[in-house]
């Protein structure tokens, strides 16, 4: 730590591309539901490893984390704290923008939407799946940092299943495939219980609302698959069109092109 | 506007003569939601008594007491969050915190905050007076109760003792320092096995067919009611007596002879405290203001 704060959370963040993409390796011989299955095994793995390894994690008390310090002064307040993770959202989100409009950025498009498709257009497949791997692993890797210095514990309790329930909910509430659902979407999913919460204060029976929570988590996600599975950002997208005179005519050019090739895909599945 | 200017001439004036009352904030956590929410009584027992006090005495030496009860869910990324609020936000002068878990990752930051806490966890690991002066518990740590389970044993002619424990800080804690302290073996007992289940776990019908497996004289069960209630209920199905297992504080819970009716006929726990109905003031208390 005496290294300095920004340096360990850069180890982190190519720490976490190392491991996702020592995972990567066997998983992405597996396709579909298997390779979803795969990663997911790859978590509970993990998980009871973190558990065991007392030397090296301190097993389920975690490991107790110094506050971050930048520029030799410690940051104390979460307001500091708040000041620096958005400062990094915004710089990982300038990256990643960019990264979408190389080539790389392409393929992974491309990829997501037909395999058989990309191999036509001669993208090689799991080469982009690993680069794929390799920059989220990096920001899950910085986000694991950051969290756990604001927390100051590194546990395992706090990486179990539900916290990859709650980010798949993040993306399927704000939009799939969409940079700013995204951001969208992790404010909402990680605001509303907060919300919910701060309201069933100021209500008598604070126990009832308490477990009203949980379940206003598993409606939403429901309502949004069944009603606009593309998210908060279609939807704002819709209301603002129909605001603007109800005309279909200003959907943004590109929009157009991935749903068609998720046409093309859909129909090539089905005679593969 | 007349009406207006001496409305609030009349609001100064009172402002001015009647000292300022400050409502205190307490602030406490416990598990009204999670795997563990049937021994949240803990809590709900803090804000009521904390409003009986505000509705007989009027609170504190005048001042009202703001309880503030929050949901930890067992989770303790959410207790830690939580207990950032009450130190930071609300400014709480007393915080009752819920989980071992918690309790033992905050056990440092608690010094440095200088809040006073209270612990419904009875860890040995989180109570030292001179490292850790501003957490409090009420009453023997879980592994003083282990051990007073262990000497009833060792003072009936017991032998072999099977620990049973969650696989969280809870579980495995207390567990770990007994072990460690060697009084086990001082106490002449002998550990057959050590049993690991997960703390949410449903069906430990396979465990328990091991426990019988290795014969013991006591099974101490380091587990809380939800736990106690699946392990005795398997271990009727495997034909283990409830008569061997002994369970901590958090195992006194009408919740096990009502569910499990026979299964659990001669289940026993460490009581640390006195019981419901019992010849003490503070069931005076209880008794007239219910």
């Amino acid at each position: 730590m005496r290294a300095g704060g920004g340096l360990s959370l850069l180890g982190a963040g190519v720490f976490g591309a190392l491991v996702s993409m020592l995972i990567g390796l066997p998983a992405l011989r597996l396709r579909g539901l298997y390779f979803a299955i795969s990663t997911l095994a790859a978590q509970f793995i993990l998980s009871y490893l973190f558990k065991i390894l007392q030397p090296l994690t301190n097993g389920v008390s975690g490991l107790v984390v110094k506050p971050l310090s930048l520029f030799g002064r410690p940051v104390a307040s979460d307001q500091e704290y708040a000041v620096i993770c958005v400062a990094l959202l915004f710089l990982s989100w300038a990256f990643i923008a960019r990264v979408m409009q190389t080539n790389v950025g392409r393929a992974f498009l491309v990829v997501r939407e037909s395999e058989l498709v990309a191999r036509g257009m001669g993208i090689d497949v799991s080469q982009t799946k690993l680069k794929a791997f390799l920059l989220s692993g990096f920001f899950a890797g910085l986000c694991g940092g950051l969290f756990a210095f604001t927390s100051r514990l590194a546990n395992p309790e706090a990486f179990e299943i539900g916290l990859s329930v709650d980010q798949t909910a993040m993306i399927i509430v704000g939009g799939l495939g969409s940079l700013v659902g995204s951001i969208v979407g992790a404010a909402f999913v990680t605001l509303l219980p907060e919300a919910i919460e701060r309201l069933g204060e100021l209500l008598p029976s604070a126990d009832l609302v308490s477990a009203f929570r949980e379940m206003a988590f598993g409606i939403l996600i429901v309502l949004f698959l069944l009603l606009e599975p593309r998210g908060l950002v279609a939807l704002a997208r819709r209301l603002g069109t129909r605001r603007e005179g109800g005309s279909s005519a200003t959907v943004r050019p590109g929009a157009g092109v991935l749903q068609s090739g998720v046409a093309v895909s859909a129909q090539n599945r089905r005679e593969v | 506007m007349k009406y207006l200017l001496a409305g609030a001439a009349v609001a100064g004036a009172l402002a001015i003569a009647a000292p300022a009352r400050a409502e205190i904030t307490v602030c406490a956590w416990g598990t009204i939601t999670g795997p563990d929410a049937l021994v949240n009584g803990m809590t709900y027992g803090t804000r009521d008594y904390l409003e009986y006090l505000n509705q007989t005495k009027g609170g504190i030496a005048g001042n009202k007491i703001r309880v503030l009860m929050l949901d930890g869910r067992y989770k303790l990324d959410e207790e830690l969050k939580i207990y950032r609020r009450c130190a930071d936000q609300e400014q709480a002068v007393v915080i009752n915190g819920w989980s071992t878990g918690a309790s033992k990752a905050l056990r440092d930051q608690i010094q440095e905050d200088g809040i006073p806490f209270i612990s419904e966890s009875f860890a040995s690991e989180v109570l030292d007076p001179k490292k850790y002066p501003f957490t409090f518990i009420a009453g023997p740590t879980y592994e003083q109760q282990m051990i007073i389970a262990l000497r009833d044993l060792a003072a009936k002619g017991g032998k072999k003792v099977v620990l049973m424990f969650s696989d969280n800080e809870y579980g495995r804690g207390p567990v770990d320092v007994v072990r460690k302290s060697g009084i086990i073996e001082k106490l002449g007992l002998e550990v057959v096995d050590l049993v690991e289940y997960r703390y949410d776990a449903q069906d430990i019908t396979a465990q328990m067919l091991r426990v019988k497996g290795k014969n013991p004289d006591l099974v101490y069960v380091q587990g809380s009611t939800p736990q106690v209630l699946v392990a005795l209920r398997d271990a009727a199905k495997v034909g283990l007596p409830a008569k061997l297992f002994v369970g901590n504080l958090y195992n006194i819970s009408p919740a096990i002879p009502e569910q499990l009716g026979p299964a659990a006929e001669g289940f026993r726990a460490v009581q640390t405290y006195a019981f419901f109905g019992d010849d003490i003031p503070a069931m005076k208390e209880i008794q007239t203001y219910g």
